[in-house]
């Protein structure tokens, strides 16, 4: 979520400004003078700082002078009542700093982080964001890209699938910069929902529908009008409601619980789930009808496994934001990032996210060295290893000792067993072990 | 223009920011279908501004005499 920090000694401005952004998906923090400003900067690093031109102890110039240099300095916007000052600013305004002149509107304070946000690639000094968001330079990411960049411009609605944790909504979130509706990108969780109200929730409600629905809500469909709609665990939402559903994607028009009156709906319907095709095709979790209205445009989100290269960038960026957030100056040593490409990482991103942050947290503050775990396997991950260790491409050696290491571990070493088990002869098992024994000593 | 004279159109156009943004915030609290009591905070507050505004250009009124 980007964070924004708002400069500003009006409280009032500055609470309506928070409550819009963290409406628009920012994190805000608020600061009412220039010595609570370096307080905060001190500790935390924001994407965009909104600052008031003139601060009870000094002006927000000062704040710019301490980022002169600076690569991975925030983007400012400098709010100012002087158009004098605001003719000023416009010499001084470099590719990071912007100006507003008060008083402002939604549509200033959109276009400023939009003009800040640069939708195609957001370039931090070292890492590139694709579409703001998205980082990763394998050729199966730059497929995606590509995918993202033709779909943005059209209003076809997209189906995501990948495995859990390989970034959907990150994808949802890239489609949606990448489309530039200017409008609002609303998040839903079909499983998060329950049963009875999950009617309510997609379509909204009036007053007195039901017990409990003491006012008029507008649902999701209402709220992401002239934008976007991410509907994650679309597989998820029960068979009974999908008929609705298909009719608001066939229709354009939505009528809230308890209403009569039909309302027009227009955005981009961007569904995710962590089925396969061919596990929807079988199932009955997914209408069929309901399937090609939602993946017009199917996008196939790659695990992170196949992804040869990312997993160094991955691991770098992540750290580097962990650092940037938290002060540090942790590092990743060549040893900690060949074991990190070692691992299959079966929960993918969020893994990995997981197990860094993990290690950041574990590490010694005064060091500079990243305590990573020798064992990198989550519980998850040694349960699945057990029952789904074949992947595309693998020697016939590899699948071999694996499934020699997998039958040992399972029967805590006892070769004889584990011989009778894989039907070979106990001499065959010792000829092979020696044999890895002597690979792994050369 | 005097420095009294700056501080209140200085002011007035705080008054004014707050007007702009508290309004835009009740737009977008009725576009998200939220509680009616939020919105008629964020009104209030505009209200307020108003007259923070009128007494402000008062006194540069005032001044100006």
């Amino acid at each position: 979520m980007p964070k924004v920090l708002l400069v500003d000694d009006d409280e009032v401005f500055c609470d309506a400004v928070s409550q819009m952004l963290e409406a628009l998906g920012h994190q805000v923090t608020t600061a009412n003078t220039l010595q609570e400003t370096s307080a905060i900067l001190a500790h935390q690093r924001f994407d965009n700082i909104f600052l008031d031109f003139m601060l009870p102890d000094g002006s927000g110039l000062h704040l710019i002078d301490t980022y002169s240099g600076d690569p991975d300095a925030p983007f400012i916007t400098l709010i100012t009542g002087h158009p004098a000052i605001k003719n000023l600013m416009a010499g001084l305004c470099g590719p990071k700093i912007n100006y507003l002149l008060k008083p402002l509107t939604r549509e200033n304070l959109h276009a400023a982080l939009d003009r800040n946000t640069r939708p195609d690639e957001t370039h931090s000094s070292r890492f590139t964001r694709h579409f703001g968001c998205l980082l990763g330079e394998s050729e199966a990411m730059h497929d995606i890209y590509q995918m993202i960049e033709r779909v943005s411009k059209t209003s076809a609605n997209v189906m995501l699938l990948g495995e859990s944790g390989v970034g959907k909504e990150m994808v949802a979130q890239a489609i949606h910069n990448a489309s530039s509706t200017g409008k609002l990108l609303v998040a839903a969780n079909c499983g998060a929902f329950s049963r009875e109200l999950i009617g309510s929730e997609l379509f909204g409600h009036e007053k007195g529908a039901f017990t409990g629905a003491v006012a008029r809500k507008a649902g999701v469909f209402e709220q992401a009008t002239g934008g976007s709609l991410f509907l994650d665990e679309i597989t998820e939402m029960p068979i009974d409601i999908q008929p609705n559903l298909l009719r608001v994607l066939e229709t354009g028009r939505v009528t809230r619980v308890g209403g009569v009156k039909e309302l027009d709906v227009n955005c981009r319907v961007i569904s995710a789930t962590n089925r396969t095709h061919k596990d929807l095709a079988e199932s009955t979790v997914l209408r069929e009808d309901l399937y090609f209205r939602l993946a017009v445009f199917p996008i196939t989100i790659p695990p992170l496994r196949v992804r040869p290269g990312d997993i160094t960038l991955l691991s770098e960026a992540l750290l580097d934001q962990l650092n940037n957030e938290n002060g540090r100056q942790f590092v990743l040593s060549p040893a900690q990032l060949e074991l990190l490409n070692s691992y299959d990482w079966p929960g993918n991103v969020r893994e990995l996210r997981h197990t860094l942050h993990r290690a950041f947290i574990m590490s010694d503050p005064t060091g500079s060295e990243l305590a990573l775990p020798k064992d990198l396997a989550s519980p998850f991950a040694k349960s699945q290893r057990a029952s789904n260790q074949l992947i595309p491409g693998q020697t016939i050696d590899d699948v071999e000792k694996e499934l020699i290491r997998v039958t040992l571990e399972q029967l805590e070493g006892d070769k004889p067993r584990a011989a009778e088990m894989l039907g070979i002869s106990l001499k065959t098992l010792y000829n092979r072990l020696n044999k890895y024994e002597e690979s792994t000593t050369i | 223009m005097n420095a009294t004279m700056e501080g209140l159109v200085h002011n007035a156009r705080n008054r004014l920011n707050r007007i702009s943004m508290q309004t835009e915030l009740a737009k977008l609290l009725l576009e998200q279908g939220s509680p009616p009591e939020k919105v008629i905070t964020a009104l209030d507050k505009v209200l307020v501004a108003c007259d923070e505004c009128s007494e402000q250009i008062l006194s540069i009124s005032e001044l100006k005499e």
